[in-house]
């Protein structure tokens, strides 16, 4: 049962990682913490939901719907939470993320109802590879991540977007000195941030067949714990840190019982960030 | 999309509007109801609030009781045990209030069980069925069968009708999940099962992929699943897409609800379960109350329904015999020995709790059907 | 018409006048130091040009064109570019990805061709390392042997020879130098004087904040200084030496202290 635990791992951690992915992306440019990000990834579950089940739209649909309403979401949260108050620190923009998560929340209990909508199930076969049964949808959502993983490193990397990220969350001022439109980096970092959140939504949407409102607190949680385990502003760092997560909470509930997996999952954590407080793949300097 | 809120929301908004010039002559009789209206329990609490409005509306049409209106005291608790002992310090001092229904689960029922003793107040749970529940004390009720009976009546499912001897365990992790957990094993060891493995879920669980990878690699033939329907209808589809097609899934009657058949689709085909409400039982108080609710809320009854349409009509019945008095109530409610609930007959033990008259059910070809082998 | 127009530009900070009134203008091509104590509000003109600062009243025209209503990014894609009184440099990045982010406004890749890369791309980026090498030549061997060295690890004077650079990818027709040799050696500021002059050899015209005499005087076509936020001189190398205002406004500031 080692194998098919490993698998469960991997998936469910690749889902966290995109997650994390995005707060690694807004912490990484706006030096900011959103506590809204579960509820932009709960929005694109929503959506991917209803296209699947209401609207009978194919899968791969169903994401790009998912994926394009958590960047409108996240385009808007930005421009209505956070640039107003783009020079008033920290802890504002902090409180008002907080404020809309919980908004979006009750808007979703109000607007879809409290209980478990369910998600069609797709690739409901199984293989067996080398011996071990997989199932397909699993193999399809690890090619997916992976497949978004490289797409935004194509982004990121050595691109004029991609510079004009990092350089604006080092010093805002001395990018726009060098033309970048600081307020459009913003856009597009948590635009695409967002748009990350949504697709891992959908795709856990279709993976446990449910969507509900609450279904972003936990998401967030392990996608912000990721992030920092993986140190804060490195991609791969939030990548490895997610699928981390992901397996030692299976090998958790494996070798030990499925009431440790948190608990187990977060120890791991806190060890390995009391001996490497920069996390996995972070800097030992202080980023910006 | 249609939302389940707004028909509720607008016959609440109608009902004010409509209810508000009906001159009442008399004061209105308050009765309290402790239930999660948000939070992760948030839909049966809203099954009740469904069930009990519409009960109440109905009372009330029909001149109230004596002539005084009847008004419910909602109170959400969240099913959080610091909430329902909150609301129960609430109620209890608010001299208006005549008697109390709830909480959801067992947990918050519990926490809120000494305030209401201390203050002599009737604590009625529709859900409850912790068997240490209702004896706790003598303003405790329970009307939805304890897990004392069920979980003997279970076992015998599994292992005489089904023949089913290597069994595993699934439940969730709270005192409902837990105690349904015991019962259940301890019949099935003492009628030769095989308990292979016991494993637990957190309320908020989604991911089931992990815990039933380890289950399957323990071969059981049946797996026992103390759940509700919303993580049954997860668990189901998870293991049917793990490829575990070889084993017998079976729960107690919590998962009986309509919602099972709709969340898990053809992943509960061949699940074993019991139930108490039966919506396409012949009586005439289920079909009115069936029929009702459909026309309502266009939505069939489930179970959390039933009993809150049982607990409400009851406690009415109650204090229409006896008026007010908080004590009188109590007095009343323990004589209760053949009140026609729509959950059965409603008879209370000495302990204060009920001793419910369950069928063998399976899903085939995505109903629930009688299980007649 | 001259390149950069600067008329009656006030500044103030909660009723203190930063700049009052300050007027003058840049023709194409040329260097012009602006000097004066500290406090004398140089940095707060270069704040106002490059719009971190918005003037309070007055008028800023660059050819022409209206610079008050513009943000940061929009004046540097006008062709203005800028370094900092103190260092602000990308200390995460390396010297080869400061020269890229500066040849910003010269990319067209958006969020989609990064994800397409249909070849010009890859032409784009080769252009912009090509011109960002081509740059760092000016330097001659100061920055191009720490091409992937993180700007961090640089020296003092390298760092401020590196945002020097950054500025001058751009391609900027004006630039703004905040004191560049601050901190550096009677050697290394030299070598500053020699590389503005091979700027304005590229046809940049250059506005100059300096301390350092020797700088100023040995680069500069024409001085401005101001004093409390006020113009009180303009002209000459030769003439402001000898203007009796300015070595007041030094010497006063000076003497009148102790």
């Amino acid at each position: 049962m080692l194998v098919p635990q490993l698998i469960n791992g991997l998936t469910q951690g690749s889902l966290y990682a995109l997650i994390a992915i995005g707060f690694v992306i807004i912490f990484g440019t706006m030096n900011l913490v959103t506590f809204a990000h579960g509820e932009v990834y709960m929005a694109g579950a929503f959506v991917g939901a209803f296209a699947m089940s209401l609207w009978h739209l194919p899968w791969f649909v169903a994401l790009v719907m998912g994926m394009a309403a958590a960047w409108v979401l996240g385009f808007l949260i930005e421009k209505v939470a956070f640039r107003p108050l783009r020079t008033a620190g920290h802890m504002p923009p902090l409180l008002i993320t907080i404020g809309l998560s919980i908004i979006l929340k009750d808007l979703a209990v109000v607007l879809f109802g409290a209980e478990n909508r369910p998600v069609p199930s797709i690739y409901e076969q199984t293989v067996r590879l080398a011996g071990v049964q997989v199932s397909v949808l699993q193999l399809v959502i690890l090619g997916l991540a992976g497949t978004l993983f490289l797409v935004l490193r194509l982004v990121i990397q050595g691109t004029k977007i991609g510079r004009a990220m990092r350089a604006t969350a080092q010093d805002h001022e001395a990018a726009s000195a060098m033309g970048v439109n600081v307020n459009r980096v913003f856009s597009i970092a948590f635009a695409l941030a967002s748009c990350l959140g949504g697709a891992a939504g959908v795709m856990i949407g279709i993976y446990y067949n449910a969507v509900y409102p609450t279904m972003g607190g936990t998401a967030g949680l392990k996608g912000f714990a990721a992030c920092i385990f993986g140190g804060l502003t490195s991609i791969p760092g939030a990548i490895l840190g997610g699928i981390i997560i992901g397996v030692v909470e299976n090998l958790t509930v494996q070798f030990l019982a499925s009431g440790y997996r948190d608990v187990v999952a977060f120890l791991v954590m806190v060890i390995v960030l009391v001996l490497r407080p920069q996390g996995l793949l972070g800097r030992k300097l202080k980023t910006v | 999309m249609k939302t389940k809120m707004v028909p509720m929301l607008l016959t609440l908004f109608t009902l004010l509007l409509v209810a508000a010039p009906v001159a009442w002559s008399a004061e209105s009789i308050h009765i309290a109801v402790s239930a999660p209206l948000t939070g992760n329990f948030a839909e049966y609490g809203q099954n009740w609030q469904k069930a009990i409005s519409m009960a109440v509306e109905w009372i009330n049409a029909a001149g109230g009781i004596k002539g005084r209106p009847l008004e419910i005291v909602y109170g959400d608790s969240k099913s959080d045990p610091k909430d329902s002992a909150a609301l129960a310090q609430k109620f209890t001092s608010d001299n208006r209030i005549v008697a109390e229904i709830g909480d959801f689960s067992s947990t918050a029922s519990m926490a809120a069980q000494p305030i209401y003793d201390r203050a002599g107040m009737v604590q009625l749970s529709p859900t409850t069925s912790h068997p240490k529940w209702a004896p706790g004390s003598p303003w405790s009720f329970g009307i939805v069968g304890t897990q004392a009976g069920e979980g003997p009546f279970m076992a015998r499912y599994a292992i005489e009708r089904l023949g089913k001897k290597r069994i595993a365990v699934l439940h969730i992790n709270n005192d409902w999940g837990i105690a349904s957990k015991e019962y259940f094993v301890n019949a099935a060891t003492e009628m030769g099962a095989q308990v292979l493995g016991v494993e637990s879920y957190f309320e908020t669980e989604k991911d089931f992929t992990g815990v039933l990878t380890k289950l399957r690699g323990l071969k059981p033939e049946l797996i026992y699943v103390p759940s509700f329907y919303n993580e049954m209808a997860l668990i189901s589809k998870q293991r049917e897409k793990l490829g575990w097609t070889d084993v017998v899934v079976m729960g107690p009657g919590s998962l009986y609800s309509p919602k099972l058949l709709e969340l898990g689709g053809n992943s509960v085909n061949g699940l074993y379960t019991s139930a108490v409400f039966f919506p396409n039982d012949p009586r005439p108080e289920v079909q009115k109350f069936v029929k009702g609710f459909e026309a309502k809320y266009k939505a069939t009854p489930n179970m959390f329904a039933g009993v809150a349409y049982d607990a409400i009509n009851l406690m009415a019945e109650t204090i229409r015999k006896v008026g007010t008095d908080r004590k009188a109530i109590r007095d009343e409610l323990v004589k209760t020995k053949n009140f026609p609930g729509v959950t059965g007959k409603i008879a209370f033990t000495e302990r204060r709790d009920v001793v419910k008259d369950y069928r063998h059910l399976v899903v085939k070809d995505g109903q629930f059907t009688l299980f007649d082998k | 018409m001259s390149l950069l127009e600067i008329q009656s530009v006030s500044v103030s900070f909660g009723g203190l006048m930063a700049l009052k009134r300050v007027s003058f203008a840049l023709e194409e091509g040329e260097i012009v130091g602006l000097i004066g104590p500290n406090g004398a509000g140089k940095t707060t003109l270069f704040n106002c040009l490059s719009a971190f600062q918005p003037a309070s009243e007055g008028h800023l025209r660059y050819s022409g064109i209206a610079l008050e209503t513009l943000s940061p990014h929009q004046v540097a894609a006008l062709g203005v570019a800028r370094t900092f009184q103190t260092s602000r440099i990308f200390r995460r990045m390396t010297v080869l990805e400061h020269l890229l982010v500066g040849r910003h406004l010269h990319q067209r890749t958006g969020l989609w061709a990064a994800i397409a890369r249909p070849a010009w791309v890859a032409r784009e980026e080769a252009e912009a390392r090509e011109c960002g090498l081509r740059t760092l030549a000016l330097f001659e061997d100061r920055l191009l042997p720490r091409l992937h060295d993180f700007a961090d690890t640089l020296s003092y004077a390298n760092r401020r020879r590196l945002e020097i650079a950054r500025a001058l990818v751009a391609e900027p027709r004006l630039l703004l130098l905040d004191e560049p040799t601050a901190g550096m050696n009677p050697h290394e500021s030299a070598g500053i004087v020699q590389l503005i002059k091979k700027i304005r050899d590229l046809g940049i015209t250059v506005l100059l904040i300096e301390h350092d005499m020797k700088v100023i005087m040995g680069v500069s076509d024409r001085i401005v200084v101001l004093d409390h936020g006020e113009k009180i001189a303009e002209g000459l190398p030769e003439e402001i030496r000898r203007n009796e205002e300015v070595l007041r406004a030094y010497m006063g500031r000076r003497y009148g202290r102790a």
